[in-house]
């Protein structure tokens, strides 16, 4: 079915399997019962219309982590809109872009096309998808050595300690603050149930100094926009004081973006698991 | 105390600490002990500060594709073993 929505003139397949995806929804009851609950928890006037709109999403999310109809780089790369890059671009030498599960898929994609020497970190599955992606687009969908996490926990240390020397050798890299590894560093509260932010990115910080830079990115329309705020703050010298302080900035950016932008929130929608 | 022993008692101070008191494996400690389940219950970040601590510990440095794959993050023993093989002072047994 993706191969033929690919087919398509960008943004046909994105639309029709956002319809897909919430249509499917209501032949899923537990994936909408899910929605639903979790819509009515962000005290949507119409929590039905709230949990629809982020079951088509996901469907959206899939279409943009496949590129559907996207046939060459130069596409999406006019579709973007980069707000705060002088808070990337002002940085000398090595710098953590801390991003979240949230709207569409990933920064790493999007700065590339700008022209940004970025990584990411942890697990894509570019490689095992290599023969999906056109000769366009190939080039930058490969997957590089801090990327192959895949789901195999024993990878995890030498990605994050290959992570740790791109970083001292002055690269960018980008991470999830909210990944499934590693241990619990702080949690933001949400409406629907916490985001629990983990200590990957707090530790790579720490052991190279690199400043970090939360990224957020949202639809607005067709466009893609992301937004890279300031570095997090380090004035405060006990790491201690400094996590409260960070806690503090990034609960409040999570928030804002969930409060603005609940129908692009999928992850804690559908997929988080709350205890 | 063989120079084995003395590697891995320093190894296994430095797991203590990064793994913190609460979480010290029950029973006898030995090269056979896993750093993460079942063990000293070392998560991948945690792995990666016992990992760093040894290369200012040890005077060494990994090279992650030859020697943090694999089995090598498995036990104090495997570490120890990779170790040895980085720092050729610690290989006397």
């Amino acid at each position: 079915m993706l191969i033929a929505l690919d087919s398509l003139p960008w943004p046909w397949g994105e639309d029709l399997l956002a319809f897909l995806f919430m249509a499917a929804a209501f032949v899923r009851p537990r994936r909408l019962r899910r929605a639903v609950t979790w819509a009515s928890a962000q005290r949507a006037d119409r929590p039905w219309r709230l949990a629809a709109a982020v079951c088509a999403f996901r469907g959206r999310w899939v279409a943009r982590w496949r590129l559907l109809g996207l046939h060459s780089p130069e596409q999406l790369r006019r579709s973007l809109v980069v707000e705060g890059e002088e808070h990337l671009t002002g940085v000398e030498g090595g710098a953590i872009l801390l991003e979240f599960h949230l709207g569409p898929p990933g920064v790493e994609l999007p700065l590339k096309l700008l022209r940004h020497q970025v990584r990411h970190v942890g697990w894509h599955d570019r490689s095992a998808a290599a023969g999906w992606w056109s000769d366009a687009w190939r080039p930058i969908m490969v997957s590089d050595e801090l990327s192959d996490a895949a789901r195999d926990p024993r990878k995890w240390p030498a990605v994050l300690y290959k992570a740790r020397q791109t970083l001292l050798d002055g690269g960018k890299i980008c991470i999830m603050a909210d990944s499934e590894e590693g241990h619990e560093v702080l949690r933001v509260p949400l409406p629907g149930g916490p985001m629990v932010i983990r200590a990957g990115w707090l530790t790579l910080h720490r052991l190279t100094g690199a400043p970090v830079l939360p990224v957020f990115t949202h639809l607005r329309g067709r466009r893609q926009i992301l937004t890279i705020h300031p570095p997090l703050p380090t004035r405060e010298s006990d790491p201690a004081r400094r996590l409260e302080v960070w806690r503090d900035i990034i609960t409040s950016l999570v928030v804002d973006y969930v409060g603005r932008f609940p129908e692009q929130c999928p992850m804690p929608a559908l997929v988080y698991h709350y205890d | 105390m063989t120079d084995r022993d003395a590697l891995l008692e320093a190894l296994r101070a430095i797991v203590a600490r990064v793994a913190g008191p609460t979480r010290a494996p029950a029973g006898d400690m030995s090269a056979e002990t896993p750093l993460t389940e079942g063990g000293w219950w070392l998560d991948s970040v945690e792995l990666l500060e016992v990992i760093v601590a040894c290369e200012t510990e040890f005077g060494i440095t990994f090279e992650p594709a030859r020697d943090l794959l694999d089995d090598a993050l498995r036990t104090l023993g495997t570490l120890a073993a990779v170790i040895q093989t980085k720092n050729p002072e610690l290989s006397r047994a």
